[in-house]
């Protein structure tokens, strides 16, 4: 079985990341961790490419440097972003990570691949944003209290 | 027609760092890790596009006399077929 480059020393893990994507657009790196499920699963191949600042948007799955965790690499979802920050979580984590500066973001995931078979991350970001519009929605009626008012 | 010798090549998908006697080699097109020891490390000095099979093999024996010619043999040949399947290495003819 073929190690893993998470299971490497964190400082050589980083650095050899940056050495790739110094010399390559887009690297692979493969899945570990369920806080992305159910879009990435573990095994997961992810094919992850630099982007400029304004590149990245809402939805987008980014792939950054944290001190946070033992892995020091985390594949998290964008909530929000300001300026030359990003507010991140993963689907099925219920907490949100600390803002994420763009000097730690490696770069965005372009591509996935689960056996063999090229997943399209621009559904899943469909998917989330459609959902994004409901929450807002649903904020909105709340804030003006209609459901309250509609009932009576 | 005669045989084209082919040479064995580093990938240019693959990044390393040395730690102590090992070499880590990251595929940045597989995603895979892979942790070479020091005879590893030799052999993979010696794909460089310039050496066949049994080139680096005799390059080996040289280095290593005291350990049987067969056992080298059978375990460079092995490395070499693992190294090519794990696209760490690619065959090149000259």
């Amino acid at each position: 079985m073929p190690e893993n480059i998470v299971s490497l020393n964190r400082k050589v893990k980083m650095g050899l990341i940056k050495q790739a994507l110094g010399k390559k657009e887009t690297i692979a790196l493969v899945m570990q961790g369920k806080s992305m499920e159910p879009f990435l699963r573990e095994g997961d191949y992810l094919f992850i490419s630099k982007c400029r600042l304004q590149d990245y948007e809402f939805a987008d799955i980014i792939a950054f440097e944290t001190n946070a965790t033992n892995m020091g690499l985390i594949v998290h979802r964008i909530l929000n972003k300001r300026e030359d920050y990003f507010f991140t979580k993963g689907d099925a984590s219920l907490r949100r990570d600390p803002p994420v500066a763009f000097s730690k973001v490696l770069g965005k995931l372009i591509t996935v691949n689960r056996n063999d078979k090229t997943l399209g991350v621009e559904k899943s970001k469909n998917y989330i944003m459609l959902l994004g519009s409901y929450l807002r929605v649903f904020w909105f009626y709340r804030q003006l209290n209609l459901f309250g008012r509609l009932r009576r | 027609m005669a045989k084209k010798t082919r040479f064995f090549l580093i990938n240019t998908d693959i990044v390393y760092k040395n730690i102590e006697d090992e070499r880590v080699l990251f595929n940045s097109e597989t995603g895979q890790v892979t942790v070479v020891n020091e005879t590893g490390r030799f052999i993979l000095d010696q794909c460089n596009g310039k050496l066949s099979s049994d080139q680096i093999i005799e390059k080996v024996i040289d280095c290593y006399g005291d350990v049987p010619v067969a056992t080298i043999k059978k375990e460079v040949g092995d490395f070499l077929s693992g190294i090519l399947k794990r696209k760490i290495v690619r065959r090149v003819t000259a």
